[in-house]
């Protein structure tokens, strides 16, 4: 039974006492007395199994509100233990899903964790890792409205196999990124943004369908892209060496040191079937057009002789 | 016993429920002993605990908590190798203390063990140079407040932390176990007279085998926070076990050498609860030869206060009044610290200058 079956008091009463839910590859007991909670998790977490079974959750974590009269807080608890100084109440949903984060990223050692977004089609993924500003989630989000099947927004799970795992959850948007993509996309599903965050203004958007049918198989991976938006910037992407690319995805792993050796094994795995690119822009239509050429929906595999660069020309790789 | 407490020590018992696993592996990673929980999972040979028959749920976590263990023992290790680098020139016994100690001697819970820093002992006159060695190798003093650090300068038996301008790896740089001001104290002279070469670290040195324990036990017993009482009364248990196979009288040892330096109070309440969280079996012979055993009337208070904050600090197995023996135990850790005169200044000071901290924060 999916979470948009149950009727929002009936999440509610569920979620006042732990609520169970299928976040592939892992399950996720929550458990909140908050409004915005059972109203966001309705929302974000429709398309998501409620796990009936008596299973053990993966992350036990739950949003309680504290100092109800004076400057409400938000507290965010794993395992009943808070990891993070409280923030104000309203972010209260906001702080839920940066904290699953830090849980996937510090107790899923099987995996090599990458702060990155993962993209795919055909079961062809692209890494693009993280760094502020660059604009990853906004583009991450529009290529999501394009057909692409979402991966990950923040996490790039690598498995044994070398293999991107697919963690589809909520897409955080900040600031203009919000109206731009509500703009864009009528029927983008998105939460009341929080204010005031460290972030500035945040915001989630419901992951796609698509994204969640696909979510069982693992990909292989086909490109590393480390976008960067550019105001008024012409498309640019340029090839980078691979080793250039290793380094610079290490500096963003969550768990690299802890894997040593294995870490850097899987990741030079990783690399080496990669084609690395650094793509500038400025426009999204512009940005969406080259990704698609890297990997046409038509074709199963990634054809080096159909990037475009600059001014549409093609590159030779 | 506790459940977690019993598949730690392998004791046999009826298979485990999905939620008692839940449970259960949330109470060991609340008390840094989840990799040690997937030690003694895989070596079990008792078929409810055998490495097949886990729940997939289970193992993986499990299996992350080793790759985490993993990582600690390396960075440990390479620790290592950067302290004797910083301190080659000075002519002093560098001596491990707790965890460093028992991985330096390669004991077997080392291996499945987490790491938060590094302590070490040196005679209080080197305490300059080696200081100033460490912080020309990278080593820098953590922020503190003038208070702070003439506090810890004054009245503490260590520096104020040190922590590595590249790696962020925490050093403790002590010259006594205990602080010179606290009600039970002993200084740093006997033990480090009787610390031993390391073995397989020959640069180092680690305490006597007896003075480990005592060591162990005093700072379990003089502590303030409830965070890891259960995964420090575990180590004290390995510490005993380690050494009784070398030598039965290992117990007496420890005892004797107690009662000689003081602290066999602390001594005292490190046997009685071993016993009744992880050793049952443990004769009472040792603990009623601690010369300064409390009255029967603390006894059973300091009883209320353990048996609550050496537990997992886990809602699942919490008992009632925990956060009042928690709040207990920290003015005891204090009281135990410093006399009165110097204790309610202390007290006032910190809790107007945290007060301002939340002001601002």
């Amino acid at each position: 039974m999916i979470v948009a079956e149950h009727s929002l008091s009936q999440l509610s009463s569920a979620l006042a006492t732990g609520l169970t839910i299928d976040t592939f590859p892992f399950t996720t007991r929550v458990t909140s007395q908050c409004s915005r909670m059972a109203i966001n998790l309705h929302q974000m977490y429709g398309d998501f199994e409620v796990s009936q079974t008596n299973q053990m959750p993966d992350f036990d974590v739950s949003i309680k509100h504290h100092r109800r009269w004076y400057k409400p807080q938000a507290q965010f608890y794993f395992d009943d233990y808070p990891p993070f100084v409280p923030l104000p109440a309203a972010q209260d949903y906001a702080m839920f899903e940066w904290g699953l984060n830090w849980c996937y990223a510090n107790h899923a050692n099987e995996y090599l964790i990458l702060h990155a977004a993962v993209i795919a089609r055909n079961q062809q993924a692209i890494i693009m890792p993280g760094f502020p500003g660059a604009g990853k989630s906004t583009l991450t989000c529009e290529l999501m409205f394009n057909q692409w099947q979402l991966l990950s927004d923040e996490l790039a799970l690598i498995n044994p196999k070398n293999q991107l795992i697919a963690a589809p959850r909520p897409v955080s948007l900040k600031n203009q990124s919000i109206d731009i993509i509500q703009q864009r996309h009528s029927s983008a599903i998105i939460t009341e943004p929080a204010k005031d965050t460290n972030k500035g203004t945040v915001a989630h958007v419901k992951p796609s369908q698509q994204s969640l049918n696909s979510q069982q198989a693992p990909c292989t991976p086909a490109a590393i892209v480390f976008p960067k938006y550019e105001n008024q910037q012409a498309l640019q992407a340029n090839e980078i060496d691979p080793a250039e690319a290793l380094v610079t995805m290490a500096e963003q792993g969550f768990n690299y040191h802890l894997l040593g050796e294995i870490a850097f094994d899987r990741l030079s795995a990783v690399v080496d079937n990669c084609q690395c690119y650094r793509l500038c822009y400025s426009s999204l239509d512009e940005a969406v057009e080259w990704f698609d050429s890297l990997l046409p929906s038509s074709e199963p595999r990634l054809t080096a002789t159909k990037v475009l660069g600059k001014n549409g020309k093609q590159l030779s790789c | 016993m506790l459940t977690l407490c019993q598949v730690l020590t392998q004791k046999t018992g009826p298979k485990l429920s999905i939620n008692e696993w839940d449970s259960l592996v949330r109470q060991a990673r609340k008390s840094l002993l989840l990799a040690q929980l997937a030690e003694t999972a895989q070596s079990s040979e008792t078929t409810q605990l055998g490495g097949n028959g886990l729940p997939p749920q289970v193992s993986r976590h499990l299996a992350s908590a080793r790759t985490l263990a993993n990582a600690h023992q390396r960075a440990v290790k390479w620790e290592f190798d950067r302290i004797e680098s910083a301190l080659l020139s000075v002519n002093t016994k560098i001596i491990l203390l707790k965890g460093a100690a028992y991985l330096s001697q390669q004991m077997p819970h080392a291996q499945h063990r987490l790491y938060g820093d590094i302590d070490i002992l040196v005679q209080s006159d080197q305490l300059e140079v080696v200081e100033e060695r460490l912080k020309w190798a990278g080593w820098a003093t953590t922020q503190h407040s003038a208070y702070d650090e003439k506090y810890y300068r004054r009245w503490m038996h260590e520096i104020p932390p040190l922590q590595h301008a590249k790696r962020a790896s925490n050093l403790d740089l002590h010259h006594r176990i205990l602080p010179p001001t606290a009600r039970i104290t002993v200084a740093g002279e006997p033990l480090i007279e009787n610390a031993v070469q390391s073995k397989h670290y020959p640069f180092f040195h680690t305490l006597a085998p007896a003075d480990q324990w005592l060591h162990s036990a005093a700072h379990l017993f003089c502590e303030g926070e409830a965070d890891h009482g259960l995964r420090d009364l575990f180590d004290l248990l390995q510490l005993a076990q380690h050494f009784l196979n070398i030598d039965p009288n290992y117990l007496h040892q420890v005892v004797n050498r107690s009662n000689q330096l003081g602290t066999s109070r602390l001594t005292h309440y490190a046997l009685r609860y071993i016993k009744y969280f992880l050793w049952p079996e443990l004769s009472d012979e040792h603990a009623n030869a601690c010369m300064d055993k409390p009255h029967h009337l603390l006894s059973a208070l300091m009883d209320k206060i353990f048996i609550r904050t050496l537990r997992p600090q886990h809602l699942s197995t919490q008992l009632p009044g925990t956060r009042a023996a928690a709040k207990l135990l920290y003015f005891r850790s204090h009281y135990l610290r410093m006399p009165w005169k110097l204790l309610i200044p202390h007290l006032i000071k910190k809790s107007l200058s945290q007060d301002k901290a939340a002001a601002v924060g």
